[in-house]
């Protein structure tokens, strides 16, 4: 396909609308597919923003609602895609249509936030699994962290800032090995916070001091973006 | 990204019904369990995947409701019966009236005071010629009430020195259901629920007049209720 000057101009806002509106594709994606977008199979998703963008290029008011139009587009490629991807065909083809979709996507620059984040997919299924035994030592699940975490992204934060100070203390660390769990009063007078804040939260400074502390690079990285915003 | 109500989020634990992530801003959800789900994924989360536990589930009552907790509401009701009991109990006591006053002249005015002397009701009491109380058209209120009744028996045998007839002031009471017209009708106010609501000084001046048009009565009185005395004083100086 041509990749001229007169694409190029109206990339620009395609970018815009496309960013203004990707929970809709998403939205559309998920809705073909019966399966959350995922970075590990974006494929679809690079179907899903090319048909969007052609759908904007191809707009005309009397064409009715542009949301209706698009999403006509988008699912109309999208099974496409898929029913010849399930049949092995012409894969050649669609690879290149997938990529004309990564253009886009790059140009947004949303799903290349984290440019490792393709690759990351096994390295963080390990990390899962690390994460998972050491929590159990102290008690502490998946399922409890999603009850008891903060709400709040200032807390968070300040839990990180903390754990992050934990972690690289290493006298903190051997009381919390041998206790298996995170001595409230020591660690107030040590970092001066209230027992309160840590008794509220001490599910989710030891997990973080714990991904810290065994070097969860993967993970590391994922928390630390998450609360500098 | 947020803005659109989309997050990015790695998924750390499948479970039977739901699965949890750990979303960029570092926070744990617990989200819809879809099909090809793994471990170590890092997904597109819509506000909608996202499972509310008993933290985020709104109720009816958060939704729609006024208030932002339960305890309000338990107050708002409290507040509301203690209002209703009040006013009830306020209603009952200013129905029985504090005081009742009783002033005969050409006729009787029975007047009812709550605790500030102020008049809330008239029942005006009219002789006939033999000095019989008369039955009372001008009664505002329809049931008699027993203790005025009791108040009146009393009275009478200290009342009119100047009428003629002084008999059956025992029928009194008995006789107050009969119908009697006779001639002579006393003289009577034209509009005596203009009294209703004043304070009983304002008017007991007035009352007193009105009674003894001619000016030669004997007015005997009484009172009854915590003012008893009190209200007799001030007919009494009404009179002189």
């Amino acid at each position: 396909m041509e990749q001229n000057s007169t694409c190029s101009l109206e990339l620009d806002n395609i970018d815009e609308l496309i960013q203004k509106n990707m929970g809709f594709i998403i939205k559309t994606v998920s809705g073909v597919t019966n399966r959350y977008v995922s970075l590990e199979n974006d494929e679809t998703l690079s179907v899903a923003l090319l048909a969007f963008a052609e759908a904007a290029k191809r707009y005309e008011s009397d064409r009715g609602n542009f949301f209706a139009f698009a999403k006509l587009v988008m699912e109309s490629r999208l099974k496409t895609y898929l029913s010849k991807e399930s049949k092995n065909n012409s894969e050649s083809l669609e690879d290149m249509l997938s990529k004309e979709g990564d253009l886009y996507a790059k140009n947004v620059g949303l799903i290349w936030e984290d440019k490792h984040d393709k690759s990351n997919y096994n390295i963080l299924q390990d990390e899962i699994e690390t994460l998972n035994r050491e929590l159990l030592n102290y008690g502490i699940t998946f399922e409890e962290l999603s009850e008891s975490s903060p709400k709040h992204i200032d807390t968070r934060k300040n839990c990180v800032e903390l754990a992050g100070k934990i972690s690289k203390d290493d006298y903190m660390i051997e009381v919390i090995e041998r206790k298996k769990k995170l001595p409230i009063k020591e660690t107030s007078l040590r970092y001066n916070v209230t027992e309160k804040f840590l008794k509220r939260n001490k599910s989710f400074i030891l997990t973080v001091v714990i991904i810290y502390h065994n070097n969860l690079g993967a993970l590391s990285r994922w928390i630390k973006q998450a609360v500098i915003r | 990204m947020n803005r659109y109500g989309l997050r990015k989020a790695v998924v750390m634990d499948i479970k039977k019904n739901y699965a949890i992530a750990l979303d960029n801003n570092g926070e744990f959800l617990k989200i819809k369990k879809k099909a090809g789900i793994e471990k170590g994924q890092t997904i597109f989360v819509l506000e909608e995947d996202i499972l509310g536990n008993k933290k985020k589930e709104h109720t009816f009552f958060q939704k729609y409701g006024l208030f932002s907790r339960k305890e309000l509401y338990v107050a708002a009701v409290l507040i509301i019966v203690f209002v209703v009991v009040y006013v009830d109990i306020s209603k009952s006591t200013t129905a029985n009236a504090d005081s009742c006053l009783y002033i005969e002249g050409d006729y009787g005015v029975e007047l009812e005071l709550n605790d500030k002397d102020e008049i809330t009701n008239v029942k005006i009491r009219k002789f006939d010629k033999d000095g019989d109380i008369k039955p009372d058209k001008k009664d505002k209120e329809p049931a008699e009430k027993p203790e005025e009744k009791k108040d009146l028996k009393p009275l009478e045998e200290k009342e009119k020195p100047a009428e003629p007839n002084e008999n059956n002031t025992d029928n009194a009471d008995t006789e107050i259901k009969e119908e009697a017209v006779k001639p002579e009708e006393p003289v009577e106010p034209e509009n005596s629920s203009k009294w209703i609501g004043k304070n009983i000084d304002e008017v007991i001046g007035d009352i007193v007049q009105d009674i003894n048009k001619n000016g030669d009565k004997d007015i005997s009185y009484s009172a009854t209720g915590k003012k008893k005395d009190n209200l007799e004083k001030k007919v009494k100086k009404s009179i002189h």
